[in-house]
């Protein structure tokens, strides 16, 4: 199979938005179609009186607004199931219910934006988030500001990724693939199936994520057709497939027999006896508390305020019980290690200390679990680590549970904790970039 | 000298190609099966009526791996033949009540014995309904039960059937809850499309416990929203109970399943009780201890007790008023009748 006939992330025709050199931000303010004259020249004036939070802050919340908007037309449901969220439906606002580091990762998986400029919106979203939570006290006493050269990048950043163009196109031919998946009985032999198999991993995960929350979520001839798709695209990927989707397709059957929901129960069951995969099937829903917490804390990590808000989900999963069961694992490792990394600015004093304990409760089979399965596949924590300060703290977590003694299956990650084992920066972030590469198959 | 009559033989030939397709000797063979099922079909301890449901399986943790939720319990070990199940019947028959199963699996030449139970969830799958749907590739399993008196049934991972009668019933006669599903889909027929099949599985399986320990009972669904004019005596609950309304509650973790356990108990009360059990086809519960006041046109054809004569009466109200009637009697056997769509 060549690479013409695979599924991938779309990617907007390479034309520039911004000339690459312009640094005045009344010219580069000029560029955001998406803003109307006078909001232009609102932003130029701001720069003008030096007023670099406010354009900051105003030109980020336009930008959020915008991409959040254009990726609820994709519809919400889609839209939560990518970011793993079941519980949208097609009447929930874009705008409030997508974070904004959900709506920058959901524009990155789609290809709206490349991995470098993704990690520039991130940093702007930091940025603004950072400045956001600084106290009054604090900023008078210290005279702690944004630089104007932080805002003109930021401004740049939101203009040439968001507001420069007239309307964000997104993955069009993965979402007709996606309504295609609840709507028709594909067959092994079909050019769409046969796409999906040669597509890169994100693709054939999120394929398998959409089919099971059509099946947990819908009724009559779409969950027919699902079933049916199931039955037909499982065989074909369950090889391939980590452990952290095996045990998805493990815990949907356990949550469809625990509501009694027939049809499913029987579709999901003969694709589990298909591939064997039973041993993947929780022996209850246990699993769903620890879950739960490490939403929770993903979503204090990711909101506003993080540093004061992390230490109260985290101390909850603490207090969840010492055995994390493994279909829980790859979520609660992943919330865990979110905390202990941190972002640019630092981490939460309060929760690292929990955190630590949390981590301290891995054992080393947990641990080789977490690399062989679950980090190739964690963008989260990968993202992370273009960051100097979740890098350092990541070097510390290899050193003090020496995983780089440990047996690593995949290669890029052996590489990857190699890197930090050696505290290679620049080896470091090519492990990092070759992993997100492989993942999304793009740059 | 005279010579002895017995059905034994006759039931060793009629279930060895059973035995022989589901490849689980030295567990399930013509021997072990007969014995079973003549122990089943009207089994007491200590003179009192038990009907446990028996599983024979290949590897008790293969089996487990099917229902989420499950516990079990290692009663003891036997001998690797027909005495030995009956041991394991013996010793378990009585702890096998409300969602406990008897397990026996074979393990390095002999049997061991037990308990097990799926989900104790009243919304989740049922046991038979996951290990005996005849999907490839599942694991063996043959459970033997009694399905009414002198009535046992025995069923394969393969998905085959049999009703084996221990009376003078007719071998076409249906067997004992064959009509359950129908009842379950009448009561459901106008229950919102999204929630029928959890409410589906919640009456199946809180109706098969009732009429398991019923000595009889009548059920009709009204295609009104009131019990029919035609039952003038009994007793309405107010407000109605509403399973599909609780269920979704449940799954909206907004109503703890317990609500649902004691509304389980309640039908279970109402089955129990003298007179009818009136339900609506939106899957609520209307009225029980209802009673018949008129006599139906053909009464004084029909050959039975007063239930009997009750049922024909309600039959013939059936399109009017009614969409289907069902009736076991204290045997177990059932009758039922439905609206012709």
């Amino acid at each position: 199979m060549t690479d013409q006939y695979s599924l991938s992330v779309w990617e907007p025709p390479k034309q520039e938005i911004v000339p690459a050199k312009l640094t005045d931000p009344a010219l580069i303010a000029g560029y955001a179609k998406q803003l109307s004259k006078r909001e232009q020249s609102q932003v130029a004036q701001a720069f003008l009186a030096g007023n670099y939070e406010m354009a900051t802050n105003f030109v980020w919340s336009k930008s959020m607004a915008a991409l959040k908007k254009e990726l609820g037309s994709l519809g919400m449901q889609f839209v939560g199931e990518m970011l793993g969220k079941p519980d949208f439906d097609e009447d929930d606002d874009p705008i409030s219910s997508i974070t904004e580091k959900e709506a920058v990762r959901l524009a990155e998986e789609l290809g709206v934006v490349s991995s470098t400029e993704a990690m520039r919106l991130r940093h702007t979203q930091e940025i603004v988030a950072h400045f956001a939570g600084l106290d009054a006290s604090e900023i008078d006493s210290e005279g702690i500001e944004l630089d104007q050269l932080e805002a003109i990048t930021s401004l740049k950043t939101c203009v040439t990724n968001i507001l420069g163009k007239p309307k964000i196109e997104v993955a069009t031919k993965f979402a007709e693939f996606r309504t295609a998946l609840e709507s028709e009985t594909l067959d092994k032999e079909d050019t769409r199936v046969s796409m999906l198999l040669s597509s890169p991993y994100f693709f054939r995960k999120l394929s398998v994520t959409i089919l099971l929350s059509v099946i947990k979520s819908e009724v009559g001839a779409k969950v027919e057709n699902t079933l049916a798709n199931l039955n037909t695209i499982l065989p074909l990927v369950w090889h391939g497939l980590r452990d952290t989707e095996k045990w998805q397709v493990g815990h949907a059957y356990a949550e469809v027999f625990a509501a009694g929901k027939a049809t499913a129960t029987s579709g999901i069951k003969q694709a589990l006896l298909k591939v064997k995969g039973f041993d993947f099937v929780p022996e209850n829903l246990r699993s769903d508390s620890f879950v739960k917490a490490a939403e929770a804390m993903i979503r204090a990590h990711e909101g506003m305020n993080n540093f004061y808000n992390e230490a109260a989900p985290t101390r909850v999963l603490l207090n969840l019980g010492s055995t994390i069961p493994t279909p829980a694992f790859a979520a609660c490792a992943s919330a865990t290690l979110a905390i202990k990394l941190g972002n640019g600015y630092g981490t939460s004093w309060a929760a690292v200390s929990i955190a630590d304990e949390i981590i301290d409760k891995f054992t080393d089979d947990r641990w080789r679990y977490y690399l062989n399965q679950c980090l190739a596949g964690d963008v989260r924590i990968l993202n992370k680590l273009a960051f100097q300060k979740p890098r350092d703290n990541w070097y510390s977590i290899v050193e003090k549970h020496k995983l780089n003694d440990l047996e690593i299956k995949d290669k890029l990650v052996a590489q990857l904790v190699a890197a930090a084992a050696a505290k290679s920066d620049t080896k470091l972030e090519s492990a990092r970039i070759a992993l997100h590469k492989k993942y999304y198959g793009n740059e | 000298m005279a010579e002895n009559i017995t059905f034994r033989n006759h039931l060793f030939g009629s279930v060895h190609d059973f035995a022989d397709d589901c490849g689980m000797e030295p567990l399930v063979q013509s021997a072990t099966l007969v014995e079973l099922i003549v122990a089943l079909s009207r089994y007491t301890e200590e003179g009192v009526h038990l009907a446990p449901e028996m599983y024979l399986c290949e590897n008790l943790n293969a089996m487990l791996k099917f229902l989420p939720g499950h516990s079990s319990i290692h009663l003891g070990d036997a001998t690797n033949n027909a005495d030995g199940v009956m041991k394991a019947l013996k010793k378990a028959a009585p702890l096998a009540i409300d969602d406990w199963k008897i397990y026996v699996e074979m393990t390095d030449g002999q049997f061991r014995y037990g308990l097990f139970h799926g989900d104790l969830s009243p919304l989740s799958i049922e046991v038979d309904q996951v290990l005996l749907s005849g999907d490839e590739g599942a694991t063996k399993v043959v459970r033997v039960h009694q399905a009414g008196e002198d009535c046992v049934e025995i069923r394969s991972f393969l998905g085959k059937k049999h009703n084996i009668y221990l009376s003078h019933k007719k071998e076409d006669e249906p067997p004992p809850g064959q009509y359950l599903e129908g009842l379950v889909l009448a009561i459901c027929a106008n229950v919102a499309e999204h929630i029928r099949e959890p409410v589906q599985t919640f009456l199946r399986r809180a109706l098969r416990q009732a009429l398991l320990r019923s000595h009889g009972t009548l059920i009709a669904v009204t295609s009104k929203a009131e019990r029919p004019k035609l039952l003038n005596d009994g007793i309405d609950i107010t407000p109605a109970i509403d399973f599909a309304k609780t269920i979704e509650g449940v799954m909206s973790n907004d109503i703890s399943t317990s609500e649902l356990r004691s509304q389980m108990a309640l039908i279970e009360g109402m089955v129990n009780s003298d007179g009818i059990v009136v339900f609506n086809p939106n899957g609520k519960l209307l009225s029980y201890n209802c009673f018949v006041v008129q006599a139906g046109k053909n009464a004084s054809k029909v050959v039975g007790g007063a239930r009997r004569r009750a049922y024909e009466a309600l039959c013939e109200k059936i399109g009017h008023g009614l969409s289907a009637v069902y009736m076991q009697s204290q045997d177990g056997w059932t009758n039922f009748k439905k609206e012709a769509l």
